[in-house]
């Protein structure tokens, strides 16, 4: 063989890449959710704040001195409005000049962080701000929330999806309270780091064995260094953090032959949400839901697909509240809930049994198939196929997992497929093109048996669907 | 360019990719590694990317900086020698894989993008940041090394 015949034959072998590398994009997709979900932190408040907060009331915002000044700066809001484009609920609150200027500026270790606007209204907080700096190229910036004297602020989650931005580029925090309401002031404190990317680019990483063991066990990631600490106190206009229109419904209804309740749904410029509430006599925990809103104009307002979509119910598997894109703006007269689906957890599958050595489990989510457990040095990669009701994958377990003496440990971390990938690889059934895989490993878990728990039993796409009428 | 353009465009390149960082390294799993690397990199600042038609070049220059990072990483443990431009016999005796591997580093990378990862000459010398005829020339002087006889015309016009 001459040397262009070789040529020709290594192009050949070059084509056959490994099946590995054709989910490239989802592990990249999958540890960047891990790095966003180490950001996000969620404290609960105990029960009881929100019952107080049923009174019905709108403000008529538009006549606030904050408005005015806000559209008179209005050119500025250029950059505001591009960044939130992807939010319909905030392009919407940028469009009617919903927005209030802050203008704060800080500078440590020569790095300069200004907070321009916030969008606040009685439930969340977004602030956008920036990173500026000379020396480094790609900042990140970890929020602390604290009150306005700088002692600790419960009952609100923080949503901060910054992976390092470059210089002068808007950055968005978002602070949300699952109970109680947004204070008139607080503190947000800034510990800006260099980014895991820039970080990476800089040093030469210890080597690393290639492996499954290596890409499911992984070391423990070591947190960047902060360079520079800022805080800033930030005073909102009341007329902004009063806005909100809470309708109170205790409407009960029966879905799939559970019993449920919607005590709530509220309306502020950022999102809706509606807050459910089940029975003690159900068989089953209401996981996930399937819905929308419409008014009378036919305009739609689907669930919030890219941010805090919704909160479980303390010391319950039960998702409670579902957010979604707000008609706040939309001067809807009329408000209809309709909901489609539905996704339950069976009270007698909270937790079950899984034998690791022997590959069976007690009981497994509805389309789930226990496809391998194998054993490795710390632990083990137990593998499950699934099959997806809309098309996405989905999670099919809760975090945390228990052993024979109800120890719980916490998954670091777990990786799926897109719908489709068994297809893909070769399995030809029709069932296949709506399958997908999930790896989950138990790190440092010696034993051979453990209780995993579910995070759904069944899901019900409804014939007819469940209307309520809101408002 | 946003999220999805970058999903559809590295499902077009990854194969390129992945040839790339393999003749770089010359082990498929540290060739996965870079590219699993060099795509969340690319995932989290794609945003910066504005002109779409630079994709393949930037996400090149991305991998080629994991290769550079591994490739350090080995020098601490063991690694394989790049022969000379001299070595011509050398060259001559070793399998074509094997003597892609070997060439002297400012070799290699023009040869890798240009004749297995489906860069153009252009492309390729801007994924490198150097300039198109400095490409053409050391394109040259590999294939004489490599024995490979290809027209003028393949080292300045459209892939192989």
């Amino acid at each position: 063989m001459n040397r262009n015949e070789e040529y020709d034959s290594l192009l050949a072998e070059l084509e056959e890449t490994p099946l590995k590398l054709d989910f490239t994009l989802e592990r990249a997709l999958l540890k960047r959710r891990e790095h966003r979900r180490h950001m996000q932190k969620t404290v609960f408040a105990p029960l009881g704040t929100l019952a107080a907060v049923f009174a019905v009331f709108v403000l008529l915002v538009n006549i606030s001195p904050t408005f005015a000044y806000a559209a008179g700066r209005l050119p500025l809001l250029r950059d505001l409005a591009k960044f939130v484009a992807f939010s319909p609920s905030l392009s919407e609150a940028v469009d009617n000049n919903y927005v209030q200027p802050m203008g704060l500026e800080q500078t440590a270790n020569g790095i300069t962080a200004k907070v321009e606007y916030v969008i606040v209204d009685q439930k969340q907080l977004n602030i956008f701000y920036t990173l500026n700096s000379d020396t480094y190229e790609n900042l990140m910036a970890d929020p602390d929330i604290s009150s306005a004297d700088e002692s600790k602020l419960e009952g609100f989650s923080v949503i901060s999806g910054d992976p390092g931005e470059t210089n002068d580029k808007l950055r968005k925090i978002t602070v949300d309270f699952a109970q109680g309401t947004m204070p008139d002031a607080l503190t947000v404190k800034l510990r800006v780091k260099k980014s895991r990317a820039a970080e990476a680019e800089n040093t030469v990483a210890p080597p690393q064995e290639s492996s499954l063991e290596s890409l499911y066990f992984p070391n423990d990631e070591t947190e960047p260094e902060t360079i520079a600490e800022m805080s800033f106190a930030l005073k909102f206009d009341p007329a902004f953090t009063d806005t909100g229109e809470i309708i109170t419904l205790d409407h009960s209804f029966v879905l799939d032959g559970q019993t449920l309740s919607l005590d709530s749904a509220e309306i502020y410029p950022t999102h809706m949400r509606f807050v459910f509430d089940d029975e003690e006599d159900d068989t089953s925990w209401m996981t996930g839901l399937e819905f929308y809103v419409e008014n009378e104009k036919g305009e739609r307002f689907e669930g919030i697909s890219n941010g805090i979509s919704g909160y479980g119910k303390k010391d319950s598997p039960m998702e409670q509240q579902f957010m979604l894109e707000s008609p706040f703006f939309s001067e809807s007269k009329h408000l209809t809930l309709y909901i489609t689906g539905a996704t339950w957890l069976d009270k007698d599958m909270e937790r079950v049994h899984v034998d690791l050595k022997n590959k069976t489990a007690d009981a497994l989510p509805e389309g789930v198939a226990f496809a391998s457990s194998e054993k490795y040095y710390s632990g083990w990669l137990l593998k499950f196929t699934a099959t997806a009701f809309d098309k996405i994958s989905c999670q099919i377990w809760r975090d945390g997992y228990f052993d024979a003496q109800g120890k719980r440990y916490d998954f670091n971390n777990y990786s799926f497929t897109s719908v489709g990938s068994l297809y893909q690889e070769g399995s030809t059934t029709e069932a296949a093109k709506n399958q997908f895989s999930i790896w989950l490993p138990l790190k440092n878990y010696p034993y051979d048996e453990v209780w995993l728990c579910p995070a759904y039993s069944r899901h019900v796409t409804l014939d007819t669907p469940v209307i309520i009428e809101i408002k | 360019m946003n999220e999805n353009e970058f999903a559809a465009q590295v499902q077009l390149l990854r194969g390129g990719l992945y040839r790339t960082a393999y003749l770089y390294l010359g082990a498929e799993a540290d060739a996965l590694d870079a590219v699993d690397e060099a795509v969340y990199k690319g995932l989290i600042s794609c945003k910066k990317l504005r002109e779409p038609q630079y994709f393949a070049t930037w996400m090149t220059r991305i991998l080629i900086n994991e290769c550079k990072n591994e490739l350090r990483r080995r020098k601490r443990t063991v690694s394989v020698p790049e022969l000379p431009e001299t070595a011509a016999e050398e060259f001559d005796a070793l399998p074509l894989k094997d003597a892609v591997f070997r060439l002297p580093q400012d070799l290699k990378e023009p040869v890798i993008l240009r004749y297995f990862s489906g860069l153009t000459t252009k492309e390729t010398a801007l994924a490198l940041e150097i300039p198109q005829g400095t490409a053409a020339t050391r394109l040259k002087r590999a294939l004489k090394l490599l024995r490979l006889d290809f027209l003028e015309e393949d080292v300045f016009d459209e892939p192989k």
